[in-house]
């Protein structure tokens, strides 16, 4: 469930709709990652799941499965 | 022990020796990084090996601190303190006296006041933001704190990068540090042909051209227009050369002993855009930059949106200019480098439509001249000794009074046979320079006679034509 | 490990194979009748000038009474014609910046008991002490232009250095080497006479006195064990030496030159030698004797060789030492 609305954002912000992440995605793997994409990720992840992240949980994602699992701590709060 | 000496190649033989001989042996390896690192620091100031290894003790034991926090708040203090105590050091030996001496207007330089002389230690800025590097990885979660005093005093000292880079992760170096060294020619042979492409890049053609600009920018404000333009044009490519043969040698040196480094140049000087630039030059420091000041910065902000990002770049490039030195200099320089970042930023989205259109080309070819003019510019502000020199140049391109002839007698001066064949290593270099990269980074073969050919008439062309003397690298004095 | 070995051979002999060629083509090819390696490096000289010319003149083995010994400053202080007319045999091998190692060399490889019976060694303010003046000038112009391999070869091997080794390459490869002719104030016998005086620039530096070296002597160890070394070569090989510190304009300061004077008198009084102080003498003034501002020129020269000539005779008839 998780998994397919955060294909949607990546392929939103990113404006390819082939994109498809796995828990082992990192910024190099997708084209046109750069600061701008990463904020409107971020923003738009928050947005669509209603959740809010602080600076330090985004500086410890180091990939999209460390994403989604703070996804899951924070909804199931 | 400068890199462009017989005395270092001999000493990394020894060292690559050494590190030979003794790999069936568990733990040799940091043994001997280790020790070989301090004697390298020490031929360089002794006095300040005491201060480096204080450095490896306080950030080594913040780390077990950190790595035995219950909370975050804890680890955070903990980072505080000990990053804090390191910044300092730092900060006393590069800043106070510049401070000092700008508040009062004393010259610390004169006889008079001896006693406020502080000897910048070599390296330190290198090694203090590796040192960082480490602690936020830490403090991120990236990493695990290195229980093994040993390893993270190797990691730190380690005498590649020491004196002027590659900013190197705690994480890649150990983790190759760890595996005992297994001999591979491939391996060495690649060190040895990325250490001679270093050398000569810096011998053959930095210093050369150095002994061209030096003079004139020396004496700044007696030139006008026409050759402070030419010595400016040739800094940009003596820096470039200076710099990237600096790092070839100490990211072959480093392979020679079977640790891959972080590559530090990507040929920056084709950049198209300022923001591409900075992902091509000097990479270890942008990087650096990027994930412990920027992002920190712009996530923290997020709720600006946009503004988050200028907010962020503006600081992130303060701090990068004056990481270079306390000098109003490289506080406009690193201005300048926001400045120019920000205006990319904002035109994003605009610059990926023309980067698409059909005028494709000629808005890539627009991109590069004024990309390359910025680096012109940026770069007579991080030469040029004050701010005054620096504005007295541009201000020089902008007159109507650019004294052709006075370019004519300075060429005339120096002797033109010579000059020639400077500028004709120059251009040379400027055409070989991918490919020749490439042959150096292993992704060129010509053979085994062929590549023995190359290499060994690359180093026979650096002895000879070598500028061989006290010139020492543009960057360790930072 | 075969494979390591046969891969460094490879790369050596690719190496030496590309150095010989490329060397062999720029020692031989001129441009503007120099040949095309001067252009190339910042520091390579051509064969020639008055180092070459003193050191190929020299007769290795005549009996010569007295040998001046030291930088530029016994280069351009004893002039040999004065002494000869008094009869002595006296050749002067001073050379620019020739620091005590690389008189060392001379000594050794040129100078025994038979062809030289006297040295007079001469002490040079700036090679002794901070701010050093390093010899690499030296090392360029000796190996470039001296007789023999034997000077030329222990200079290279000294310093390890690829400027010199290029340099010994250079003096080998080159087929028909050239050497250009020494410059108008060389004198012959090894000395140097300039006719001006003080510049302007001189002038107004001595009066203001704003680089002027400081009263307080730091010596440099590593200098001073070379000239005791030095001064126990020249003894092992039963030759006299007398240690002299000549006139120097007063841009050194009286307190400086003691300063010294007194260290080297005890260096050579040590040995047993002879150390004479004539740094100042009445007849040598700072503005018509001196072609710069530690340099004599030949008027300055010539008093001061002819002074030196009285003091010998004076010796030789009253048989008083001068300590």
């Amino acid at each position: 469930m998780i998994d397919e609305r955060v294909n949607k954002v990546f392929r939103t912000v990113f404006e390819n709709p082939q994109i498809s992440v796995n828990a082992s995605t990192t910024a190099e793997d997708i084209d046109g990652w750069d600061s701008i994409t990463h904020l409107t990720l971020i923003t738009s992840i928050e947005a669509e799941f209603d959740v809010s992240f602080t600076g330090f949980e985004i500086m410890g994602m180091q990939n999209v499965g460390d994403m989604v699992r703070l996804i899951a701590q924070k909804t199931d709060a | 022990m400068q890199f462009n000496t017989i005395k270092y190649l001999v000493f990394l033989f020894i060292v690559f020796a050494v590190t030979l001989a003794l790999s069936k042996l568990r733990n040799s390896r940091w043994i001997i990084l280790l020790l070989a690192s301090l004697i390298f620091y020490y031929t360089w100031q002794p006095y300040y090996v005491a201060l480096l290894l204080f450095s490896a003790a306080l950030v080594y034991s913040t780390g077990l601190l950190m790595g035995r926090s219950p909370d975050l708040k804890t680890r955070r203090r903990w980072l505080w303190a000990g990053g804090g105590v390191q910044l300092l050091i730092l900060f006393f030996f590069k800043y106070t006296e510049p401070i000092i001496s700008s508040i009062t207007g004393l010259n610390p330089k004169s006889a008079e006041y001896p006693l406020f002389r502080i000897l910048l230690p070599v390296g330190i800025s290198f090694y203090t933001f590796q040192a960082l590097s480490y602690l936020f990885d830490i403090y991120y979660g990236f990493r695990k704190e290195e229980r093994h005093a040993g390893y993270f005093a190797a990691y730190l000292t380690s005498f590649p990068q020491l004196i002027s880079g590659p900013i190197e992760r705690s994480g890649n170096f150990l983790k190759q540090l760890r595996q005992p060294f297994v001999f591979n020619l491939q391996e060495t042979a690649l060190g040895t042909r990325r250490i001679v492409w270093g050398l000569f890049k810096k011998v053959v053609v930095a210093d050369r051209i150095g002994a061209i600009v030096d003079p004139v920018y020396y004496d700044v404000t007696n030139y006008h227009g026409a050759i402070l333009f030419f010595v400016s044009l040739l800094y940009v490519f003596q820096l470039y050369f200076d710099f990237s043969g600096y790092s070839d040698i100490a990211i072959g040196s480093a392979e020679v002993l079977g640790i891959k480094l972080g590559e530090n140049f990507n040929h920056p000087l084709s950049s198209k855009s300022v923001t591409e630039f900075w992902r091509k030059w000097h990479i270890s420091l942008g990087n650096w930059l990027r994930d412990y000041v920027y992002n920190p910065i712009l996530f923290a902000n997020k709720k600006w949106g946009k503004s988050a990002i200028y907010f962020a770049l503006l600081v992130t490039f303060l701090i990068c200019g004056i990481w270079h030195g306390a000098k109003w200099n490289y506080v406009i320089f690193g201005s300048l480098q926001a400045f120019a970042l920000v205006v990319e930023a904002i035109l994003a989205r605009k610059r990926k439509q023309w980067a698409n259109s059909k005028t494709r080309k000629v808005y890539l070819a627009i991109s590069w001249v004024l990309t390359f003019t910025f680096i012109f510019i940026s770069d007579i502000f991080f030469r040029s000794g004050t701010v005054e020199d620096a504005t007295h140049i541009i201000q020089s391109f902008v007159s109507s009074n650019w004294r052709l002839e006075e370019l004519l007698a300075y060429v005339n001066m120096l002797t033109k046979p010579k000059l020639a064949f400077s500028l004709m290593f120059l251009i040379s270099l400027i055409i070989v320079d991918r490919r020749i990269s490439q042959f150096a980074h292993g992704k060129k073969d010509f053979g085994q006679f062929g590549n023995a050919l190359v290499s060994g008439s690359m180093m026979a062309m650096v002895i000879i034509f070598g500028y061989w003397g006290k010139v020492a690298f543009l960057y360790f004095q930072f | 490990m075969s494979r390591m070995i046969k891969s460094i051979s490879l790369f050596l002999a690719c190496c030496v194979g590309s150095y010989v060629i490329i060397l062999l083509i720029l020692c031989n090819i001129s441009y503007s009748n120099v040949a095309v390696i001067h252009y190339t490096n910042n520091y390579s000289v051509r064969i020639g000038g008055n180092t070459y010319h003193q050191f190929h003149n020299f007769d290795f083995n005549a009996p010569h009474d007295i040998i001046f010994l030291g930088a530029s400053k016994a280069m351009k202080a004893y002039n040999p014609e004065i002494f000869n007319q008094s009869g002595l045999n006296t050749y002067n091998l001073g050379s620019h910046v020739q620091d005590p190692e690389n008189s060392y060399e001379i000594v050794k490889h040129y100078l025994n008991s038979s062809n030289c019976k006297q040295i007079f060694y001469e002490i040079t303010d700036g090679l002794y002490s901070q701010p050093l003046v390093p010899s690499t000038q030296s090392d360029i112009d000796l190996v470039t232009n001296t007789p023999g391999n034997g000077v030329a070869m222990d200079i290279l091997f000294r310093n390890f250095d690829p400027k010199l080794i290029n340099i010994y390459s250079i003096r080998e490869l080159q087929l028909n080497p050239i050497a250009f002719q020494a410059e108008p104030a060389y004198k012959g016998l090894g000395f140097v006479g300039r006719l001006h005086s003080l510049s302007l620039l001189n002038r107004k530096e001595l009066q203001t006195g704003k680089q002027r070296p400081t009263d307080n002597v730091v010596w440099d160890k590593q200098s001073i064990s070379d000239l005791k070394a030095l001064i126990e070569l020249i003894k092992s090989k039963n030759i006299q030496l007398i240690g002299i510190y000549g006139p120097v304009s007063t841009y050194y300061s009286d307190k400086r030159t003691a300063q010294y004077v007194d260290y080297m008198r005890d260096i050579f009084n040590s040995y047993g030698c002879e150390f004479w102080d004539l740094s100042r003498l009445p007849g040598i003034e700072d503005k018509t004797h001196y072609s710069d501002l530690s340099h004599l020129n030949k008027a300055g020269a010539d008093i001061f060789s002819d002074t030196i000539v009285k003091r010998i005779q004076q010796r030789n008839t009253t048989g008083r030492e001068f300590r």
